[in-house]
C-alpha cells in the first residue's frame, strides 16, 4: 500500500515540475507589524524557522547539498514540501525562495518575502508574493483540484494565515 | 477658406509632431486588455478588449494591424491599430503563446504550446491556411529580417527550430539551455533565453555554433541593438535587466525596472528600451544609450507583451 501511494505521489511530483498552464498566476499579500524592520527580518531570513510562524506548518528541517539550501516542511494537512532558498539580499531585506516539489497544488512556484520600513523605526511592511502555475498543462477540462483557482486559493491561505502570525511574532517577541 | 487652410496646417504641425510617436502596446494577462501607451506622454491613450490571457504580440507595420495571441482562450484578436479596435477575432484550437510576423508580412506565426504545432495565418484573408507540427512546447518564435528563417524555441525538450520561411522545411535543430523561452535574431545571430538555467544561448545563424551567457534569475525575453553591440535580458524573478557586451560576451550591468519583467522591446531611433513587468502591471522606459532607468508607466494587469511591441506613430 506504502509503495502504491508513494509510486502515486511520485508521478504526481514528476507531472507537478514539468507541467503548467501558459499563465502564471499572483498573490501578493502585505502587513503593517509594528517591530522594527530589523528585528521583522531576522525572523523572516531564518530560512529553516518558517514553523515558528506559518501556523499551517508543523516542522521545518533544512538540508544543505553543495550550494543548494532546501527546507522540508512538514504540514499541518500532513504533506511535505520541499522548498528552495533562491538568495538572501540583505540590503533589500528580502528573502528569495520556490517550491521544489510537495503537496500544495502549485506548480513552478516562485516566491519572495521583503521587509521594508514603516512611517516610524517601530514599523515595518512585509509584502510576501507568489508567482505560479496551476498543477494541470492541458487545455479544459480541467481535472478539480488542478485549475488555476485552486492554486490561488491555496497560496493564499497559507499568505493569510502566515502573515498576521508573522505579526503577532515579531509584536510579542 | 482662409480657416479651412488654417485647420490644414494646424492638422499638419499636429501630425508631425505624432509621427515619431513610439507607441506600445501592452498584453495585459490580468485584465484581458491591449493598453496602448504613449511612451512620450506617459499615459495610456486606449485600453482594448482582446481574448482571454493575452500573451503575445506581432506588428504588421504594412497593415498597422497588432496580432494577439490569446492564450487561455486559444484565440488571435486582430487589432487594427489606427482605429484601435479589435476587427477580427481568429479562433486556434490549442495554447497560442509566441507570435511573429514573415519578413514579408505576408504570414503570422503562433506556436501552440500544448500541441505543440505552429498555425500559420495569412494577412491578407486573416484565415489560418496550416499547421504543422514542431518540437515540444513550442514558446518564442521569430523571423529574421532577410525572409530566410523562421526560429521556434521548444521549451519542453530545450532545442531550437529553424526553419524555411519560403517552404516551412526544417533546416536545423540545435540544443540550448534549460526551458528556453523568448527568441530575437538580428543580423547573425540568434538570442534564445533559457529560463530554467539563468543563461542565454547565442547562435550563429550561418554556422549554428552556439555559446551560454549567464544572465540573472529566470530570463524571459531578449533584444539586442542594430549593430550587435549590446544585448539586453529581462530576468523575471529578479526585476531587473542583463545588459550583455556581445564583444566580451559578459554581463556589464543590471537595470533595475519594474516586477516580474517579462517582454521586452528597443528603438534606436527614440533610444528607449522598454519592459512590460506583469508583477507591477507597468511598463519601464529605459535611456538606451546611457543604459539606465526612466520612468515606469501603469498599465492594466499583468503586463506581459511577448513579442514586439512598440510601433511608431
Amino acid at each position: 500500500m506504502k509503495k502504491i501511494i508513494t509510486s502515486i505521489l511520485l508521478i504526481f511530483i514528476s507531472f507537478n515540475i514539468f507541467a503548467h498552464g501558459p499563465s502564471p498566476q499572483k498573490v501578493e499579500k502585505s502587513i503593517t507589524i509594528n517591530a522594527s524592520p530589523d528585528k521583522v527580518w531576522a525572523i523572516v531570513k531564518d530560512f529553516g524557522a518558517v514553523q515558528k510562524w506559518i501556523p499551517l506548518v508543523t516542522d521545518s528541517k533544512v538540508e544543505k547539498k553543495g550550494e543548494d539550501t532546501t527546507r522540508i516542511l512538514a504540514l499541518k494537512s500532513g504533506g511535505k514540501v520541499i522548498e528552495r532558498l533562491k538568495g538572501i539580499d540583505e540590503e533589500a531585506m528580502k528573502l528569495k525562495y520556490e517550491i521544489v516539489e510537495g503537496a500544495i497544488p502549485v506548480a513552478d512556484y516562485n516566491s519572495f518575502i521583503v521587509v521594508a520600513k514603516g512611517s516610524n523605526p517601530n514599523q515595518s511592511t512585509v509584502t510576501w508574493v507568489g508567482r505560479f502555475y496551476r498543477v494541470y498543462k492541458r487545455n479544459p477540462p480541467i481535472p478539480a483540484g488542478q485549475d488555476d483557482e485552486t492554486a490561488v486559493k491555496a497560496v493564499t491561505e497559507i499568505y493569510d494565515a502566515g502573515l498576521p502570525a508573522l505579526k503577532k511574532l515579531a509584536e510579542t517577541k | 477658406m482662409i480657416f479651412k487652410n488654417l485647420i490644414l496646417v494646424i492638422l499638419c504641425i499636429y501630425l508631425s509632431g505624432c509621427f515619431s510617436a513610439p507607441i506600445a502596446y501592452i498584453t495585459n494577462q490580468g485584465s484581458n486588455t491591449v493598453s496602448v501607451v504613449d511612451i512620450k506622454k506617459k499615459k495610456i491613450k486606449q485600453e482594448i478588449s482582446v481574448g482571454n490571457g493575452p500573451v503575445g504580440i506581432a506588428i504588421s507595420l504594412k497593415q498597422s494591424y497588432g496580432y494577439i495571441s490569446n492564450a487561455n482562450d486559444s484565440s488571435v484578436s486582430v487589432l487594427d491599430l489606427q482605429r484601435n479596435e479589435v476587427i477580427k477575432t481568429i479562433k486556434l484550437n490549442g495554447t497560442p503563446v509566441g507570435i511573429t510576423k514573415s519578413s514579408n508580412e505576408d504570414y503570422i506565426f503562433v506556436s501552440d504550446w500544448f500541441n505543440s504545432e505552429i498555425y500559420v495565418i495569412e494577412t491578407k484573408s486573416l484565415e489560418v491556411i496550416k499547421k504543422m507540427t514542431v518540437g515540444k512546447s513550442p514558446s518564442g518564435i521569430i523571423c529574421d529580417t532577410k525572409g530566410k528563417y523562421l526560429f521556434i524555441s521548444n521549451r519542453d525538450e530545450n532545442t531550437v527550430e529553424i526553419y524555411n520561411q519560403s517552404d516551412l522545411n526544417l533546416v536545423n535543430k540545435i540544443k540550448v539551455g534549460k526551458h528556453p523561452y523568448g527568441v530575437f535574431v538580428n543580423k547573425d545571430l540568434l538570442f534564445v533565453v533559457n529560463v530554467l538555467d539563468d543563461s542565454i544561448s547565442i547562435v550563429n545563424t550561418s554556422s549554428f555554433a552556439s555559446e551560454t551567457i549567464k544572465v540573472g534569475d529566470h530570463p524571459y525575453g531578449v533584444v539586442s541593438d542594430l549593430n550587435n553591440h549590446f544585448a539586453f535580458v529581462t530576468n523575471t524573478q529578479d526585476d531587473n535587466i542583463s545588459v550583455i557586451d556581445l564583444k566580451s560576451k559578459n554581463e556589464v550591468k543590471k537595470i533595475k525596472v519594474g516586477g516580474n519583467p517579462e517582454g521586452i522591446d528597443i528603438n534606436e531611433q527614440n533610444n528607449i528600451l522598454i519592459t512590460s513587468n506583469w508583477r507591477s502591471d507597468s511598463i519601464s522606459i529605459i535611456d538606451l544609450e546611457k543604459q539606465e532607468y526612466l520612468y515606469d508607466i501603469k498599465t492594466g494587469k499583468q503586463s506581459r507583451s511577448f513579442g514586439q511591441f512598440i510601433k511608431i506613430d
